[in-house]
């Protein structure tokens, strides 16, 4: 049987320094953010923000110095962003950028091409979107049928992308796209492409979720032209530069801190004199948010160390959203005796949000049915 | 891992399968106890000096685990934990193996002729009480707090229902007797009960593993409608969940021995012992229910290991126990709130 390994994570000799200062700096920058805004955590946005952050050195963190990052580790970069997200801060600008696609750009695109684009992605100044989800293509990511074909000096693309993540304020997307028709293997002839958005050709609209809040859209690609470097990586290897990049994006501190903002208003609601039953679900949610961070972290360590612990970061994801959607019925379930019910309150507005917010966590990113899907295969079921 | 605890991973994991094969045969307290003696098992917390492994609580939670994975029938863990209280309150140590209890109603009084102390009062549900040689305890005297070390044979039985998977628990009442060593320690009682704690955290983790290899090994070998059950989506969707429950306590086990081996450790070994507490309920039904009607046969192992998971979640402290504990805890920290409390705990096992 398969092993997971989540050996426990000792944080670099230097963290509490880089902790307070990005707690100070919060401090100040947040002071005026309501509760119920700290609570979108990494789907709050905020261009002016993530440009502050940036001149703090703190986007793209462990790029190399000569593209604007500053070639910190990893674990120095885990530190700064569970940092923001406990605190609230509006990352979504500049998120996806500095967790997937820059570190995607430096690890495949040309001297160039980086040159191009990363520099400007770790000034918080150039926000990057993702490209794969389709009207018809959801889990089954490789059922793509938005395609690329040559012409001379480069790709034309056709198709449409759906539910892309700041579609509309992104100036770039990274988009997964068949190269060649589906044949028998599945996973085969998908490519990666940099799509400029100002291109001729593209046409985006944002959707409203069911809170009116537009943070996802549609982006439709009629004969939109790219040149040759904008193919990431070699042609055909999309699948696997996709699944590497997945190992990035579901294993960080977002993927159980999202409903953080909650317990942190329920905690200062409280005083220690409260009942019984609130003292044990303050335990009970403590004892499930303090694993998954030792979980988040152990990750974060053997990515630093090089390993590509896939399984894993699929568990925590999964892991992480049933605690983040169990966290707000919790919460509600106990109002009474030491929860306040006053509706006007910042703990009761944060509730309201997250009950209704929680249900695409665990959709984005991989639904649960896909993540369990992974375990199962790795524990040699499929 | 260091190689030298992959070395005694390799050790204890050989070992521990060896003796309990074939499964269901009962293991000797004489012969058995020797075996594992022998090799310096109990000796984890030992220096070298003293022919012992001069370990740590990350060391000892390998020994835990797979003595949980094995279903080891004997008080091994409970001896290195014992050990692990007597050598920090530098009180010799009494051969044979040794448990740890609390007491109730107990009281600790200076011997009538001035040489050392009695002790009096009741132990519940001592583990191995019957086949341990001395019993760990802790006692208040004076507004001061003791650790003890009673021997066993000083005890009055007063009956004891084995727990669910079998596993002696031994009333034991004393009265009068003789403390063989006593040291003064500040919350004596609460120390044994967090160690232990994290010590059945550990073997939870391991039980908990053993689950899922024997549910995993199950649904590949047994066919319905055609096909092993394995490729049913329904199956693999539950043993996706219980797999994530084996790997989240044993993070768990894991980080909190690492924040043990660095002192004051309530906070993760209350979280640590509530999450796999918290995991039992999920996860023993996910493997009976895989398993079908072989798995509740006891011809057939997975009790070995569903029995000792319902045990040890009721054993040194159950989900409401550490959830009150943790709650507490949590409710007290006054500068910057959780956040700022749980990362400055593990910035301080920082690398220096």
């Amino acid at each position: 049987m398969q092993n997971f390994n989540f050996k426990p994570l000792k944080m670099p000799p230097d963290v509490a320094n880089l902790r307070r200062a990005v707690r100070s700096f919060l401090d100040a920058e947040l002071a005026e953010m309501k509760a119920v805004d700290k609570a979108q955590s990494w789907a709050g946005y905020s261009a002016d923000f993530s440009r502050k952050l940036a001149v703090k050195g703190w986007v793209g963190m462990t790029w190399p110095k000569a593209l604007g990052g500053s070639e910190a580790s990893a674990l120095h970069r885990y530190v700064v962003i569970e940092e923001l997200l406990a605190a609230g801060a509006p990352v979504a600008a500049h998120w996806i950028a500095d967790r997937q696609s820059g570190t995607l750009l430096v690890r495949y695109a040309s001297e160039a091409v980086q040159q191009r684009f990363v520099p400007a992605m770790a000034r918080g100044e150039m926000f990057f979107c993702i490209g794969m989800s389709e009207p018809n293509s959801g889990s089954d990511l490789a059922s793509i049928k938005t395609k690329a074909h040559r012409v001379d000096g480069g790709w034309v693309i056709n198709g449409s992308k759906l539910w892309t993540t700041n579609a509309h304020r992104s100036q770039i997307m990274i988009a997964l796209v068949r190269t060649t028709p589906q044949g028998k293997a599945r996973h085969a002839g998908l490519s990666q492409f940099i799509i400029d958005l100002s291109s001729d050709g593209v046409k985006i609209n944002s959707i409203a979720d069911h809170l009116g809040a537009r943070h996802f859209g549609e982006i439709f690609f009629d004969n939109v032209f790219v040149s040759d470097d904008m193919l990431l990586g070699a042609e055909g290897d999309g699948w696997s530069q996709v699944n590497s990049e997945l190992a990035l994006e579901r294993s960080g501190p977002e993927r159980y801190l999202s409903s953080y903002r909650l317990f942190a208003e329920l905690l200062e609601s409280l005083d220690d004199e409260c009942d019984d039953a609130t003292t044990q679900t303050v335990g009970e949610i403590t004892a499930d948010l303090w694993t998954l961070r030792q979980m988040s972290m152990s990750i974060a360590g053997q990515l630093a160390e090089g390993s590509e612990p896939s399984l894993e970061a699929s568990m925590v994801k999964d892991l992480g959203a049933c605690f983040e959607q169990n966290l707000p019925h919790s919460v509600q379930a106990g109002i009474g005796a030491s929860i306040p019910s006053d509706r006007d309150s910042d703990l009761s507005e944060t509730l309201s949000y997250l009950l209704m917010a929680s249900p695409a966590f665990s959709l984005r990113g991989g639904t649960r049915e896909i993540l369990r899907g992974i375990i199962a295969r790795g524990l040699g079921l499929k | 891992m260091t190689q030298q605890q992959q070395l005694l991973e390799e050790t204890v994991s050989g070992l521990f399968a060896e003796m309990v094969a074939p499964m269901g045969r009962e293991l000797d307290i004489d012969s058995d106890w020797k075996t594992l003696t022998q090799l310096g098992i109990h000796n984890i917390f030992v220096s070298e000096e003293e022919g012992g492994f001069a370990g740590s609580w990350q060391d000892a939670r390998i020994v835990f685990y797979h003595a949980g994975r094995n279903a080891l029938a004997l008080p091994i863990c409970e001896t290195i934990v014992a050990k692990k209280l007597l050598l920090d309150a530098k009180i010799k140590i009494p051969s044979g193996p040794l448990t740890l209890a609390t007491a109730v109603d107990s009281r600790l009084e200076p011997c009538a002729d001035g040489d050392g102390y009695a002790f009096s009062g009741s132990l519940k549900a001592v583990a191995w009480g019957r086949i341990s040689s001395a019993i760990v305890t802790a006692c208040q005297h004076d507004d001061n707090d003791y650790l003890l070390v009673l021997s066993s044979a000083d005890g009055v039985s007063s009956g004891g229902r084995a727990n669910e998977a079998g596993e002696p628990r031994d009333n034991l009442d004393f009265n009068g007797a003789k403390v063989l060593a006593v040291s003064q320690l500040d919350d004596a009682e609460k120390e044994l009960w967090g160690k232990a704690a994290l010590m059945r955290t550990a073997q939870m983790s391991g039980a908990l593993d053993a689950a899922l290899e024997m549910s995993v090994a199950h649904v590949k070998g047994r066919e319905q409608f055609g096909r092993p059950l394995a490729k049913f989506q329904a199956i693999q969707q539950q043993l996706a969940m219980l797999a994530e429950e084996c790997a989240a306590v044993n993070c768990a086990a894991q980080a909190a021995a690492l924040a043990e081996d660095f002192g004051n450790s309530r906070f993760e070994i209350a979280a640590a012992k509530l999450r796999a507490n918290r995991s039992v309920g999920s996860s023993t039904s996910i493997a009976h229910q895989v398993h079908g009607a072989i798995g509740v046969t006891g011809e057939y192992n997975l009790h070995r290991f569903t029995q000792r998971l319902w045990a040890w979640r009721s054993e040194f402290g159950n989900d409401r126990f550490w959830a009150e504990d943790l709650g507490r805890q949590v409710l007290a920290v006054k500068d910057g709130g959780l956040w700022a409390h749980m990362t400055a705990l593990s910035d301080k096992h920082a690398e220096q």
